[in-house]
């Protein structure tokens, strides 16, 4: 599901995508070169405080928490497992939600617990957009269901859908500033 | 329950806290800290911000209860195991014609590092002639991470670390299993001394050290502070002596670049010139 966003993002696309994943903890390698392997647009995980460009996938590195900070930063911690996991997608979530207001789209896929949840109500009540993958097409369904269920979610997108709403907000991006 | 912490509000318990324990927190990285303060909120029940600074200004049990809430991140043991084989394999040889090694853990918190280090230490042999230096706010953190005792649940993850580290033994050579505890091995700390410093105010110990242990401490910096330490623990390197820093933290100040030589790109490890 992810790999086919990525693949399928405009050449130009323009805004930063963060991801957040559940992912194996003793895994460093592998992860970020597959992604990078299925995307258009430059790939990487980021190193704590790296600025966040225009363009570029960030994921968040293995055993690290991922923040957004004030001043388009990105920052790592390695507190303990917030909703069993590190890296937690509500830390991310909630921080972004802070810092970028109705500027931000959060999106959250298909996935095994409710982790996120509480995030996508942040940024719903910072005045940001949210959109979930449609329960019924995901592998398991939990984490969309447990959003949907707190929060007043503005999409609930089929991959193709989701997909083309992120390449029309980029192109109607494009005309405006030219 | 306290959710978000607005700027305004961060600044008063900042100053709270700096102006009655000179313990500075306005060079932290904020996400991170805002997060720990509202944890901490949540836990002792006070989720209103203005009354939770005025408390902590007044109640030093309270501040206490802050300080170990914000200094115990969790890490594990043998976090990053290909970084310690890094460590055996091509840094430990270097202090093989040392007669005594001196090493620093800065910010020793839960102490995984510090034990990792010194089970690393004892498996190649450089236990006995290597002083450990572990440095933190109070004596009670300082205890915390000496204590070597760690939840039996997390020896699992520990040991599947300790494997892919490939260390000599097993891992539970090195602790007695007491309830729901494993507690480690105290005779590793034989060499272990303490100090009590501010990390955060620029204090340093006397001295100097063949090896720095300084990983992900300064991510809960901000850059200025990140500068500021790392430029303090370049200063503390013998000449040759070795830095690790975090696989996703970078020595960023100018002064500190020209003196640190990346060793192990993969594992963050710097030669001081």
């Amino acid at each position: 599901m992810l790999m086919e966003v990525l693949s399928e993002l405009d050449s130009d696309f323009s805004l930063p995508v963060i991801i957040a994943l559940h992912r194996l903890k003793h895994i460093r390698e592998g992860l970020v070169e597959a992604l990078s392997l299925k995307s258009n647009l430059k790939t990487l995980e980021p190193n704590d405080k790296q600025k966040i460009e225009p363009g570029v996938v960030y994921l968040a590195p293995a055993n690290y928490h991922m923040y957004i900070e004030l001043g388009n930063t990105f920052s790592l911690s390695t507190e303990p497992l917030v909703n069993y996991s590190r890296p937690a997608i509500d830390l991310t979530l909630q921080s972004a939600a802070y810092v970028y207001r109705d500027k931000l789209i959060g999106i959250l896929l298909s996935g095994a617990n409710k982790d996120g949840a509480l995030g996508m109500k942040r940024i719903h009540d910072y005045g940001g957009l949210t959109i979930v993958q449609d329960p019924e097409e995901c592998r398991i369904d939990t984490m969309p269901r447990a959003a949907l269920e707190i929060t007043n979610i503005n999409h609930t997108y089929s991959t193709a859908r989701m997909i083309a709403f992120l390449n029309m907000v980029h192109r109607k991006r494009k005309l405006v500033t030219g | 329950m306290l959710e978000e912490l607005e700027i305004r509000s961060l600044r008063e318990i900042i100053n709270a806290v700096r102006d009655n324990y000179a313990y500075d927190m306005s060079d932290f990285a904020q996400a991170s800290l805002k997060h720990r303060i509202v944890t901490f909120a949540n836990k002792v029940d006070i989720s209103d911000p203005a009354r939770l600074a005025e408390r902590l200004g007044k109640d030093e049990n309270l501040f206490d209860g802050l300080l170990e809430h914000m200094t115990v991140p969790v890490t594990e043991l043998f976090r990053d195991p290909s970084f310690w084989r890094g460590l055996r394999n091509s840094i430990f040889p270097r202090f093989a014609d040392l007669n005594k090694v001196n090493v620093w853990v800065p910010g020793c918190a839960s102490g995984h590092e510090l034990w990792s280090l010194l089970i690393a230490l004892s498996e190649s042999n450089l236990l006995h002639r290597t002083d450990v230096l572990i440095t933190g706010r109070n004596e009670k953190l300082l205890e915390k991470g000496l204590s070597g005792l760690y939840l039996i649940a997390d020896m699992e993850l520990a040991a599947n670390n300790y494997q892919r580290f490939e260390g000599k033994q097993s891992l539970t050579d090195y602790y007695t299993v007491e309830g729901q505890f494993a507690q480690f091995d105290h005779n590793l700390l034989k060499n272990v001394k303490t100090e009590v410093l501010l990390h955060d105010q620029g204090h340093t110990p006397s001295g100097r050290f063949h090896f720095i242990l300084g990983r992900n401490l300064m991510i809960y910096y901000n850059n200025s502070l990140q500068e500021k330490t790392q430029q303090l623990f370049c200063e503390k390197l013998e000449k040759k002596g070795v830095l690790a820093i975090g696989n996703k933290e970078n020595i960023i100040g100018r002064k500190a670049n020209e003196q640190l030589v990346e060793i192990n790109p993969e594992e963050k490890l710097y030669r001081k010139l």
